[in-house]
C-alpha cells in the first residue's frame, strides 16, 4: 500500500441511539474517503456526531446501515472479536482525556497495545523506548501518570498510539485539555508523525488546530456539509 | 497463544500496583480462611478428646459403694456401705473368662527412702489393674509384679515415673527400698502416663501416675495398718457390646450377695460417672457447632468484604477495561488477566491465612495443654482449613472475575466514557 490510495472508505454510513422509546439520530448518509498519508481534521460543535463518526471509524462502534471498507476489506459485519484484531493492528486512538491506565510505568503504558499483538518483552521494551523518543520522553520511562502534566501525559498516549505503526491515528479533540501553549507542542507532533508517512483523522471543534490538518470536513447534525 | 506467565507477571504487577485494594481483599479472605480453621478446630479437637477419653472408658465398669436411699431417708449419710474381698470375688466369678477384675484402693502416705522422707500415694491393687489401664499408662522400666507375688505377699512397688525421677533415690530406683508405714517394699518398675510418653494419645487427667506408689492389694492389706478394705471394683470387659450385660448380671450378684431386700437398700453403685460422661460428649457437640457459627459469620463476613472491594473498584476498572480494548485485548485477554489475578490473590491470602492459622492454633495449644496439664490438644483440622480455602477462593474469584467480566461485556466506547 502506498501514498494516495484510499484506505477508510465510508458509505452512508447512518448511526443513532435508541434511549426508551425515542431514537436519536446522530449520524445520517454519512459517506467519507481518507487515503493514506492524510491529515484529516472533522470539525463540529459538540453534539454533531464527530465523535461517534471517529468510533465508527476506530471500530469502537457499529453503525446501524452502510458499509465501511478498510485498506479495501469490508469490516462493517465483523464481530467483535475480529473488530478486535483488526483494531490492534491497524488502529491507535489519542483521547481526549489521555485514557492512561493509572499506576502502570509510562514505559509499559506505552508497551501494552505489543503485548496483546504477542511480541516477546524485550522487543516490546525496545520499541516502547524509541516511541518514547520520537515524544521527548525517553526520561520519563518509569514515572507514572499522576506524576506527569498534561502535556506529557498526551505525549505518552501519542506514543502509545504509534509504537505499533498503525495504518491510522485516530485522535479525539487531542489538545482539549491542554492550554494553548501545550497544545501546540502536541500538534507540532502530529505534523511530524503526518510528515513521516502516517495517516491522521483528528476530531477537534478548535478553528486553530483543525487549521494544522490538511484537509477539513464539516460535520453538523450528522451530516457532513462541505469536503 | 500468549504465554500465561506473562499473564501471572501481569497480575503481580496488578497487585504492587493496587496495594491497598489488593491488602484489602486478601483480608477479608485471610481473617475468612482464620476464623473458619481456627474455631473449628478447636471444636475438633475438644470433640476428639471427649470422644478418645470416653473410648478409654467404653469397657470398663467400676463398682464404688454408696449410701443407700433408705439410710437417706433417715438421714444416715455417714453410713456408707464398702466393698469387700467377697464381694471382688463375686464380681470376678461374674465377669469369669469374659474379662478382667481388680480392686483400687488408693491412700495419701509419707514414705522413707534413704532417710530422706516424701509425700506420696499408695494405690492398693491387683495386678490385673495394669492390664485393664494399658491404655492409659505404660511400664518404662523395670517389670509389673504378678499374680505369685501378691500371693506370697511379696513386698513389690512399681513407682510413677514423677517419682522414680526424685532425689531420695539417687538414680535408678529399681531395686531400691521404700519404707511405707513400718514396713520395706522394693521397687521393681515404672509405670509413666500414655499421654506422656505418646505425643498422640489422651488420657484423663484423673487417671495421672507419676507420683503414685502401687503396691499388691493382699500385700498391702497384710502389712500395712491404715489399709482397709476395697475403695472400688474396676473390670474391664472384653468386648464392650456385653458391658451392659454383663453391669446387670454384676448387679443382681451383688444384690444377692450382700443380702438386698429391697431396690433402696442397695448401696453399691455401678459407673456412677457414665451420666456426665454421656453429657460431656453432648456438650463438646454444642461447642463444636457454637465456634463453627461464629466462623462461618466470620468467613461470610470475610467473603462479603472481598466481594465489596471487588465491585466497588469496578468503577475504576471499567475504564482500564475501555483503554486494554481500545488497544487491542479481545475479551479472552481480559478474562485470562482477571482470572490470574484474582487466583493469584486468593492464593496469596490462603497461604498468609494458613500460616497465620498454624501460629494461632499453636499459641492456643500451648496454652490449653498448660492449662489442661496435656489432655487437650489442639491440633488443625483438615476439614476445616479445606472448607476455609475453598469457600474462600471460590468466593474470590467469582468476587473478582464476575464483575470485571460484567464491565468487560459492555461496548467498549460506554467504559471509556465511564471515567
Amino acid at each position: 500500500m502506498k501514498k494516495g490510495d484510499v484506505l477508510i472508505q465510508l458509505e452512508k454510513i447512518n448511526k443513532h441511539y435508541i434511549r426508551g422509546e425515542e431514537k436519536f439520530p446522530v449520524l445520517h448518509d454519512v459517506s467519507l474517503r481518507v487515503k493514506k498519508g492524510d491529515f484529516l481534521a472533522i470539525m463540529g460543535q459538540s453534539g454533531s456526531g464527530k465523535s461517534t463518526l471517529l468510533n465508527i471509524i476506530g471500530l469502537l462502534d457499529n453503525a446501524n446501515s452502510g458499509k465501511y471498507f478498510l485498506d479495501g476489506k469490508d469490516v462493517s459485519g465483523l464481530d467483535e472479536y475480529q473488530q478486535s484484531l483488526v483494531r490492534g493492528k491497524r488502529i491507535s486512538f489519542v483521547f481526549q482525556q489521555y485514557n492512561l491506565i493509572p499506576r502502570m510505568t509510562v514505559l509499559k503504558q506505552v508497551a501494552l497495545p505489543l503485548f496483546y499483538q504477542g511480541f516477546n518483552k524485550e522487543e516490546r521494551l525496545n520499541r516502547a523506548r524509541e516511541a518514547l523518543k520520537k515524544v521527548n520522553l525517553e526520561n520519563f520511562s518509569d514515572r507514572k501518570p499522576n506524576e506527569l502534566s498534561g502535556g506529557q501525559q498526551q505525549r505518552v498516549t501519542i506514543a502509545r498510539a504509534i509504537i505499533t505503526n498503525p495504518d491510522i491515528i485516530l485522535a479525539d479533540e487531542p489538545t482539549g485539555a491542554l492550554d494553548s501553549k501545550t497544545g501546540e507542542d502536541i500538534m507540532k507532533i502530529f505534523h511530524n508523525l503526518h510528515n513521516d508517512g502516517s495517516t491522521i483523522v483528528m476530531i477537534t471543534h478548535e478553528k486553530t488546530i483543525s487549521q494544522h490538518a490538511e484537509k477539513i470536513i464539516h460535520l453538523v447534525d450528522g451530516q457532513i456539509v462541505n469536503e | 497463544m500468549r504465554k500465561l506467565w506473562e499473564y501471572i507477571i501481569f497480575g503481580t504487577e496488578f497487585i504492587r500496583e493496587h496495594k491497598l485494594r489488593s491488602f484489602l481483599a486478601i483480608l477479608g479472605i485471610v481473617i475468612g480462611i482464620i476464623s473458619v480453621t481456627t474455631t473449628l478446630s478447636v471444636g475438633y479437637s475438644i470433640k476428639h478428646t471427649v470422644e478418645k477419653s470416653l473410648q478409654s472408658q467404653i469397657n470398663i465398669i467400676s463398682i464404688f459403694p454408696s449410701v443407700s436411699i433408705n439410710q437417706k431417708r433417715l438421714e444416715n449419710y455417714e453410713i456408707e456401705s464398702s466393698l469387700t474381698d467377697e464381694d471382688k470375688k463375686v464380681v470376678e466369678d461374674v465377669v469369669g473368662q469374659r474379662g478382667l477384675t481388680s480392686v483400687s484402693s488408693a491412700m495419701d502416705v509419707e514414705i522413707e527412702v534413704n532417710g530422706e522422707f516424701e509425700n506420696s500415694t499408695v494405690a492398693m491393687i491387683n495386678p490385673e489393674y495394669f492390664d485393664i489401664k494399658n491404655n492409659i499408662m505404660v511400664l518404662t522400666g523395670g517389670r509389673l509384679f504378678t499374680n505369685q507375688e501378691e500371693k506370697m505377699n511379696e513386698k513389690v512397688a512399681v513407682i510413677g515415673k514423677e517419682l522414680a525421677e526424685k532425689n531420695i533415690f539417687d538414680g535408678n530406683p529399681i531395686g531400691k527400698e521404700i519404707m511405707i508405714e513400718d514396713t520395706y517394699f522394693t521397687v521393681v518398675g515404672i509405670v509413666n502416663n500414655v499421654s506422656d510418653e505418646n505425643e498422640d494419645a489422651i488420657s484423663l487427667s484423673t487417671s495421672d501416675v507419676g507420683n503414685t506408689i502401687f503396691v499388691p492389694y493382699m500385700t498391702a492389706k497384710l502389712n500395712l495398718s491404715s489399709a482397709e478394705d476395697p475403695q472400688s471394683i474396676i473390670v474391664r470387659v472384653d468386648n464392650k457390646d456385653e458391658k451392659e450385660k454383663i453391669e446387670n448380671e454384676i448387679t443382681f450378684a451383688l444384690i444377692r450377695s450382700r443380702d438386698i431386700m429391697a431396690m433402696d437398700d442397695i448401696d453399691f453403685m455401678i459407673n456412677p460417672n457414665e451420666f456426665f460422661e454421656n453429657m460431656d460428649k453432648k456438650v463438646a457437640t454444642y461447642i463444636t457447632l457454637f465456634l463453627g457459627l461464629i466462623g462461618a459469620i466470620s468467613l461470610i463476613v470475610g467473603v462479603i468484604g472481598v466481594m465489596n472491594i471487588m465491585l466497588v473498584s469496578v468503577t475504576e476498572r471499567k475504564m482500564e477495561i475501555g483503554i486494554r480494548k481500545a488497544l487491542g485485548a479481545t475479551r479472552k485477554d481480559l478474562l485470562a488477566q482477571f482470572l490470574v489475578e484474582s487466583i493469584l490473590l486468593t492464593l496469596l491470602s490462603g497461604i498468609i491465612g494458613i500460616v497465620i492459622s498454624f501460629c494461632i492454633l499453636f499459641v492456643i495449644n500451648f496454652f490449653v495443654k498448660k492449662s489442661t496439664e496435656g489432655v487437650l490438644k489442639i491440633t488443625l483440622s483438615l476439614e476445616s482449613l479445606i472448607l476455609a480455602l475453598a469457600c474462600s477462593i471460590i468466593a474470590g474469584i467469582i468476587s473478582g472475575v464476575y464483575p470485571s467480566m460484567q464491565a468487560a461485556k459492555l461496548k467498549t466506547i460506554e467504559t471509556l466514557r465511564a471515567q
